[in-house]
Protein backbone atom coordinates (compact mmCIF):
# COMPACT_ATOMS: atom_id res chain seq x y z
CA UNK A 1 0.00 0.00 0.00
CA UNK A 2 1.70 3.54 -1.23
CA UNK A 3 1.90 6.19 1.60
CA UNK A 4 -1.04 7.95 0.09
CA UNK A 5 -3.57 5.29 0.70
CA UNK A 6 -2.36 4.87 4.73
CA UNK A 7 -2.80 8.47 4.98
CA UNK A 8 -6.12 8.85 3.07
CA UNK A 9 -7.25 5.40 5.37
CA UNK A 10 -5.98 7.21 8.62
CA UNK A 11 -7.63 10.56 7.39
CA UNK A 12 -11.15 8.90 6.58
CA UNK A 13 -11.01 6.75 9.72
CA UNK A 14 -10.71 10.19 11.83
CA UNK A 15 -14.14 11.23 10.25
CA UNK A 16 -12.52 12.88 7.23
CA UNK A 17 -15.55 12.26 4.38
CA UNK A 18 -13.41 13.93 1.42
CA UNK A 19 -10.47 11.51 2.22
CA UNK A 20 -13.51 8.63 2.42
CA UNK A 21 -14.43 9.72 -1.15
CA UNK A 22 -10.22 9.90 -1.98
CA UNK A 23 -10.17 5.62 -1.31
CA UNK A 24 -13.70 5.37 -3.26
CA UNK A 25 -11.75 6.87 -5.79
CA UNK A 26 -8.22 4.84 -5.50
CA UNK A 27 -10.04 1.49 -5.48
CA UNK A 28 -13.51 2.02 -7.28
CA UNK A 29 -12.04 0.41 -10.43
CA UNK A 30 -10.93 -2.83 -8.45
CA UNK A 31 -14.68 -3.04 -6.84
CA UNK A 32 -15.85 -2.70 -10.20
CA UNK A 33 -13.70 -5.84 -11.38
CA UNK A 34 -14.97 -8.26 -9.17
CA UNK A 35 -19.06 -7.36 -9.26
CA UNK A 36 -18.22 -7.51 -12.92
CA UNK A 37 -16.33 -10.61 -12.76
CA UNK A 38 -19.71 -12.09 -11.25
CA UNK A 39 -21.49 -11.58 -14.25
CA UNK A 40 -22.96 -8.29 -12.64
CA UNK A 41 -23.92 -5.58 -14.66
CA UNK A 42 -26.40 -2.81 -14.13
CA UNK A 43 -28.67 -2.09 -10.93
CA UNK A 44 -27.13 -5.36 -9.48
CA UNK A 45 -23.10 -4.35 -9.66
CA UNK A 46 -23.76 -1.15 -8.64
CA UNK A 47 -25.43 -2.13 -5.58
CA UNK A 48 -22.46 -4.74 -5.25
CA UNK A 49 -20.45 -1.60 -5.77
CA UNK A 50 -22.46 0.64 -3.02
CA UNK A 51 -22.77 -1.53 -0.42
CA UNK A 52 -19.36 -2.76 -0.56
CA UNK A 53 -17.78 1.14 0.08
CA UNK A 54 -20.92 1.19 2.87
CA UNK A 55 -19.08 -1.46 4.68
CA UNK A 56 -15.72 -0.28 4.60
CA UNK A 57 -17.10 3.00 6.14
CA UNK A 58 -18.75 1.03 8.66
CA UNK A 59 -15.74 -0.82 9.37
CA UNK A 60 -12.71 1.53 9.16
CA UNK A 61 -11.83 2.11 12.70
CA UNK A 62 -11.98 -1.95 12.90
CA UNK A 63 -9.72 -2.47 10.06
CA UNK A 64 -6.16 -2.93 11.63
CA UNK A 65 -4.31 -3.99 8.78
CA UNK A 66 -5.03 -0.65 5.82
CA UNK A 67 -2.20 -2.49 3.69
CA UNK A 68 -4.45 -5.31 2.57
CA UNK A 69 -7.32 -3.04 1.93
CA UNK A 70 -7.44 -4.36 -1.63
CA UNK A 71 -7.78 -7.71 -0.28
CA UNK A 72 -10.71 -6.62 2.11
CA UNK A 73 -12.65 -4.91 -0.38
CA UNK A 74 -12.63 -7.73 -2.81
CA UNK A 75 -13.79 -10.50 -0.27
CA UNK A 76 -16.76 -7.90 0.79
CA UNK A 77 -17.43 -7.35 -3.11
CA UNK A 78 -16.83 -10.89 -3.46
CA UNK A 79 -19.83 -11.53 -1.01
CA UNK A 80 -22.05 -9.05 -2.12
CA UNK A 81 -21.65 -11.02 -5.11
CA UNK A 82 -22.97 -14.25 -4.16
CA UNK A 83 -25.63 -12.84 -1.81
CA UNK A 84 -27.10 -10.65 -5.06
CA UNK A 85 -26.34 -14.24 -7.12
CA UNK A 86 -28.48 -15.73 -4.78
CA UNK A 87 -31.27 -13.31 -5.86
CA UNK A 88 -30.61 -13.34 -9.56
CA UNK A 89 -29.62 -16.09 -11.83
CA UNK A 90 -29.17 -13.15 -14.12
CA UNK A 91 -25.19 -13.63 -15.65
CA UNK A 92 -23.74 -11.97 -18.92
CA UNK A 93 -20.04 -11.27 -20.06
CA UNK A 94 -18.46 -7.75 -21.12
CA UNK A 95 -19.85 -8.89 -24.55
CA UNK A 96 -23.53 -7.36 -24.74
CA UNK A 97 -23.18 -4.91 -22.14
CA UNK A 98 -23.45 -1.24 -22.40
CA UNK A 99 -20.52 0.32 -22.19
CA UNK A 100 -19.96 3.98 -21.06
CA UNK A 101 -19.00 6.64 -23.34
CA UNK A 102 -15.83 7.81 -23.38
CA UNK A 103 -14.76 10.55 -20.85
CA UNK A 104 -13.62 13.44 -22.39
CA UNK A 105 -10.20 14.79 -22.91
CA UNK A 106 -8.65 18.19 -23.58
CA UNK A 107 -6.68 17.03 -26.32
CA UNK A 108 -8.91 15.70 -28.40
CA UNK A 109 -6.21 14.10 -31.27
CA UNK A 110 -4.52 12.20 -28.43
CA UNK A 111 -7.90 11.35 -26.94
CA UNK A 112 -9.19 9.85 -30.44
CA UNK A 113 -6.33 7.67 -30.91
CA UNK A 114 -6.14 6.36 -27.04
CA UNK A 115 -9.90 5.94 -27.55
CA UNK A 116 -9.22 3.31 -30.62
CA UNK A 117 -6.58 1.67 -28.86
CA UNK A 118 -8.50 1.12 -26.00
CA UNK A 119 -11.64 0.28 -27.91
CA UNK A 120 -9.96 -2.28 -29.70
CA UNK A 121 -8.19 -3.98 -26.73
CA UNK A 122 -12.26 -3.94 -25.18
CA UNK A 123 -13.34 -5.63 -28.14
CA UNK A 124 -10.58 -8.30 -28.15
CA UNK A 125 -10.80 -8.98 -24.14
CA UNK A 126 -14.60 -9.65 -24.87
CA UNK A 127 -13.82 -12.24 -27.40
CA UNK A 128 -11.66 -13.91 -24.66
CA UNK A 129 -13.49 -16.65 -22.46
CA UNK A 130 -15.06 -16.16 -19.55
CA UNK A 131 -12.37 -17.18 -17.82
CA UNK A 132 -9.43 -15.72 -19.09
CA UNK A 133 -12.22 -12.23 -18.65
CA UNK A 134 -12.36 -13.02 -14.79
CA UNK A 135 -8.31 -13.45 -14.13
CA UNK A 136 -7.10 -10.08 -16.68
CA UNK A 137 -9.99 -8.09 -15.00
CA UNK A 138 -8.74 -9.17 -11.81
CA UNK A 139 -4.82 -8.50 -12.98
CA UNK A 140 -5.53 -5.64 -14.85
CA UNK A 141 -7.27 -3.66 -11.52
CA UNK A 142 -5.58 -0.82 -10.40
CA UNK A 143 -4.46 -0.79 -7.50
CA UNK A 144 -3.69 -4.77 -7.66
CA UNK A 145 -4.33 -7.87 -5.55
CA UNK A 146 -1.63 -10.82 -4.63
CA UNK A 147 -1.93 -14.16 -6.11
CA UNK A 148 -3.56 -15.55 -2.74
CA UNK A 149 -6.39 -13.02 -3.15
CA UNK A 150 -6.97 -13.17 -6.92
CA UNK A 151 -7.39 -17.18 -6.17
CA UNK A 152 -9.97 -16.04 -3.19
CA UNK A 153 -11.96 -13.99 -5.66
CA UNK A 154 -11.70 -16.43 -8.61
CA UNK A 155 -12.55 -19.55 -6.17
CA UNK A 156 -9.48 -21.51 -7.23
CA UNK A 157 -8.27 -23.93 -4.57
CA UNK A 158 -4.69 -22.66 -4.86
CA UNK A 159 -2.26 -20.10 -6.96
CA UNK A 160 -0.97 -22.62 -9.19
CA UNK A 161 -3.00 -22.07 -12.17
CA UNK A 162 -2.96 -18.34 -12.00
CA UNK A 163 0.41 -17.55 -13.98
CA UNK A 164 0.00 -19.74 -16.89
CA UNK A 165 -3.35 -19.06 -17.20
CA UNK A 166 -2.68 -15.13 -16.98
CA UNK A 167 0.32 -15.77 -19.71
CA UNK A 168 -1.96 -17.53 -21.83
CA UNK A 169 -4.68 -15.52 -21.44
CA UNK A 170 -2.45 -12.65 -22.51
CA UNK A 171 -1.16 -14.43 -25.74
CA UNK A 172 -5.04 -14.78 -26.99
CA UNK A 173 -5.47 -10.79 -26.27
CA UNK A 174 -2.26 -10.00 -28.18
CA UNK A 175 -2.94 -12.38 -31.01
CA UNK A 176 -6.27 -10.82 -31.80
CA UNK A 177 -6.65 -9.04 -34.96
CA UNK A 178 -7.40 -5.95 -33.53
CA UNK A 179 -4.82 -5.37 -31.24
CA UNK A 180 -1.97 -7.28 -33.11
CA UNK A 181 0.81 -4.19 -33.61
CA UNK A 182 -1.41 -1.45 -31.70
CA UNK A 183 1.18 -1.69 -28.59
CA UNK B 1 -2.70 3.42 -13.48
CA UNK B 2 0.31 0.83 -13.52
CA UNK B 3 1.03 -2.47 -12.32
CA UNK B 4 4.26 -1.74 -10.75
CA UNK B 5 3.07 -3.86 -7.55
CA UNK B 6 2.02 -6.73 -9.87
CA UNK B 7 1.90 -9.88 -7.77
CA UNK B 8 4.18 -12.87 -7.81
CA UNK B 9 4.11 -16.01 -6.28
CA UNK B 10 7.00 -19.09 -6.22
CA UNK B 11 3.83 -20.88 -8.34
CA UNK B 12 5.66 -18.51 -11.19
CA UNK B 13 8.78 -20.86 -10.69
CA UNK B 14 7.36 -24.10 -12.05
CA UNK B 15 6.28 -22.11 -15.40
CA UNK B 16 8.80 -22.02 -18.29
CA UNK B 17 10.96 -19.62 -18.19
CA UNK B 18 9.71 -16.51 -20.43
CA UNK B 19 11.69 -13.77 -21.82
CA UNK B 20 12.57 -10.09 -20.49
CA UNK B 21 11.11 -8.71 -23.24
CA UNK B 22 8.10 -11.56 -23.32
CA UNK B 23 7.04 -10.72 -19.81
CA UNK B 24 7.69 -6.20 -20.33
CA UNK B 25 5.19 -6.58 -23.46
CA UNK B 26 2.69 -8.70 -21.03
CA UNK B 27 2.96 -5.98 -18.39
CA UNK B 28 2.42 -3.56 -20.86
CA UNK B 29 -0.74 -4.84 -22.67
CA UNK B 30 -2.10 -5.69 -18.95
CA UNK B 31 -1.49 -1.71 -17.81
CA UNK B 32 -3.61 -0.83 -21.25
CA UNK B 33 -6.14 -2.98 -20.57
CA UNK B 34 -6.76 -1.88 -17.11
CA UNK B 35 -6.93 1.25 -18.30
CA UNK B 36 -9.05 0.58 -21.45
CA UNK B 37 -11.15 -1.57 -19.21
CA UNK B 38 -11.52 1.78 -16.56
CA UNK B 39 -12.08 3.92 -18.84
CA UNK B 40 -14.94 1.39 -21.28
CA UNK B 41 -16.43 -0.32 -18.47
CA UNK B 42 -15.78 1.42 -15.02
CA UNK B 43 -18.14 2.22 -12.57
CA UNK B 44 -20.97 5.16 -13.60
CA UNK B 45 -20.24 7.84 -12.17
CA UNK B 46 -23.71 8.32 -10.52
CA UNK B 47 -22.40 4.88 -8.75
CA UNK B 48 -19.36 6.90 -7.56
CA UNK B 49 -20.96 9.51 -5.97
CA UNK B 50 -23.58 7.24 -4.47
CA UNK B 51 -20.74 5.49 -2.88
CA UNK B 52 -18.74 8.77 -2.00
CA UNK B 53 -21.80 9.00 0.29
CA UNK B 54 -21.62 6.29 2.48
CA UNK B 55 -20.71 8.51 5.73
CA UNK B 56 -24.42 10.32 5.06
CA UNK B 57 -25.90 7.14 4.64
CA UNK B 58 -24.13 5.00 7.80
CA UNK B 59 -25.11 7.69 9.79
CA UNK B 60 -28.96 7.11 9.27
CA UNK B 61 -30.81 4.89 11.50
CA UNK B 62 -33.20 2.64 10.90
CA UNK B 63 -33.81 -0.57 8.90
CA UNK B 64 -33.22 -0.95 5.01
CA UNK B 65 -35.47 -1.06 2.48
CA UNK B 66 -33.91 -2.36 -0.59
CA UNK B 67 -34.64 -1.15 -4.37
CA UNK B 68 -36.44 -4.37 -5.86
CA UNK B 69 -37.16 -2.21 -8.99
CA UNK B 70 -36.03 0.36 -10.90
CA UNK B 71 -37.69 1.12 -14.49
CA UNK B 72 -34.45 3.03 -15.54
CA UNK B 73 -33.09 -0.53 -15.28
CA UNK B 74 -35.47 -2.57 -16.75
CA UNK B 75 -37.47 -2.27 -19.78
CA UNK B 76 -40.68 -3.89 -17.52
CA UNK B 77 -40.63 -0.50 -15.20
CA UNK B 78 -44.14 -0.33 -13.97
CA UNK B 79 -47.01 2.73 -15.24
CA UNK B 80 -45.55 5.84 -14.77
CA UNK B 81 -47.74 8.01 -12.48
CA UNK B 82 -47.37 11.75 -14.77
CA UNK B 83 -46.91 9.68 -18.14
CA UNK B 84 -44.26 8.70 -20.49
CA UNK B 85 -40.30 9.87 -19.40
CA UNK B 86 -41.37 9.13 -15.30
CA UNK B 87 -39.26 6.87 -13.90
CA UNK B 88 -40.33 4.23 -11.65
CA UNK B 89 -38.81 3.31 -8.59
CA UNK B 90 -40.12 0.17 -5.85
CA UNK B 91 -38.34 -0.42 -2.33
CA UNK B 92 -39.35 -2.89 0.37
CA UNK B 93 -38.85 -4.68 3.18
CA UNK B 94 -40.20 -6.66 6.05
CA UNK B 95 -41.73 -3.77 7.37
CA UNK B 96 -42.60 -0.75 4.97
CA UNK B 97 -42.80 -0.30 0.88
CA UNK B 98 -42.37 2.41 -0.98
CA UNK B 99 -43.70 3.01 -4.50
CA UNK B 100 -42.62 6.48 -6.65
CA UNK B 101 -42.57 8.01 -9.91
CA UNK B 102 -39.55 10.64 -10.45
CA UNK B 103 -41.36 12.82 -13.09
CA UNK B 104 -39.09 15.59 -14.49
CA UNK B 105 -37.38 17.79 -15.51
CA UNK B 106 -41.09 19.94 -16.22
CA UNK B 107 -39.57 23.00 -17.52
CA UNK B 108 -36.40 22.93 -15.34
CA UNK B 109 -34.34 20.94 -14.18
CA UNK B 110 -36.09 20.35 -10.67
CA UNK B 111 -38.14 17.08 -10.57
CA UNK B 112 -41.32 15.64 -9.26
CA UNK B 113 -41.77 12.55 -6.89
CA UNK B 114 -45.25 11.06 -7.13
CA UNK B 115 -46.10 7.64 -4.58
CA UNK B 116 -47.16 6.04 -1.90
CA UNK B 117 -46.01 4.50 1.58
CA UNK B 118 -47.53 1.29 2.84
CA UNK B 119 -49.20 0.67 4.90
CA UNK B 120 -50.44 3.75 5.41
CA UNK B 121 -51.26 5.62 8.95
CA UNK B 122 -49.25 7.05 11.64
CA UNK B 123 -46.31 7.17 9.35
CA UNK B 124 -43.69 10.12 8.84
CA UNK B 125 -41.57 10.22 5.34
CA UNK B 126 -38.63 12.35 4.89
CA UNK B 127 -36.75 12.81 1.74
CA UNK B 128 -32.88 13.25 2.56
CA UNK B 129 -30.82 14.91 -0.24
CA UNK B 130 -27.23 16.16 0.04
CA UNK B 131 -27.40 18.86 3.01
CA UNK B 132 -31.49 18.89 3.38
CA UNK B 133 -34.22 17.19 4.76
CA UNK B 134 -37.76 17.67 3.28
CA UNK B 135 -40.41 16.14 5.49
CA UNK B 136 -43.15 15.35 2.68
CA UNK B 137 -46.96 15.28 3.49
CA UNK B 138 -48.83 12.01 3.09
CA UNK B 139 -52.63 11.46 2.94
CA UNK B 140 -54.59 8.75 4.42
CA UNK B 141 -53.74 5.93 2.18
CA UNK B 142 -49.96 7.31 2.13
CA UNK B 143 -50.10 8.86 -0.81
CA UNK B 144 -47.66 11.90 -1.77
CA UNK B 145 -47.21 14.33 -4.42
CA UNK B 146 -44.34 16.46 -4.39
CA UNK B 147 -42.50 18.67 -7.08
CA UNK B 148 -39.39 21.20 -7.27
CA UNK B 149 -36.98 18.55 -5.68
CA UNK B 150 -33.53 18.92 -6.27
CA UNK B 151 -31.82 16.73 -8.70
CA UNK B 152 -29.17 14.54 -7.23
CA UNK B 153 -28.58 11.96 -4.91
CA UNK B 154 -31.61 11.65 -2.81
CA UNK B 155 -33.34 8.62 0.05
CA UNK B 156 -36.38 7.81 1.92
CA UNK B 157 -36.87 8.00 5.60
CA UNK B 158 -39.64 6.52 6.74
CA UNK B 159 -40.71 6.38 10.14
CA UNK B 160 -43.16 4.52 12.25
CA UNK B 161 -44.38 3.42 15.66
CA UNK B 162 -42.64 0.26 14.74
CA UNK B 163 -39.95 2.02 13.96
CA UNK B 164 -37.77 3.80 11.13
CA UNK B 165 -36.29 2.52 7.84
CA UNK B 166 -34.70 4.17 5.08
CA UNK B 167 -33.86 3.13 1.49
CA UNK B 168 -30.27 2.95 0.03
CA UNK B 169 -29.47 6.62 -1.62
CA UNK B 170 -30.89 6.89 -5.33
CA UNK B 171 -30.12 9.39 -8.00
CA UNK B 172 -32.79 11.52 -9.15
Amino acid sequence: MDDDVAEMFARAAGGDEAAFGALVDRFKNLVWAVARNYGLFGAEAEDVFQITFVRLYEQLDRIHSPQRLAGWLATVARHECLAAKRKSARVTSLEGAELDPPAPHQDLDRALELDEQRSAIVAAFGSLSEQCQQLLRLLSADPGLSYDEIAEVMGYPSTGNIGPTRRRCLQQLQAHPSVRGLL
Amino acid sequence: MTNDTEPHTPDDADEPVATDAGQIEQSRILTALGMALAQFDGPPEDVVAVAKAAPQWARLDGELAGLVADSARSMAGAGAVRGVGSRHLSFENDAVSIEVAVGGPLGGAQRSLDGQVAPAGDVRLELHQRGSVQEIPLDELGVFAVDEVQPGLACFLVSSPTGVVHTPWFTV
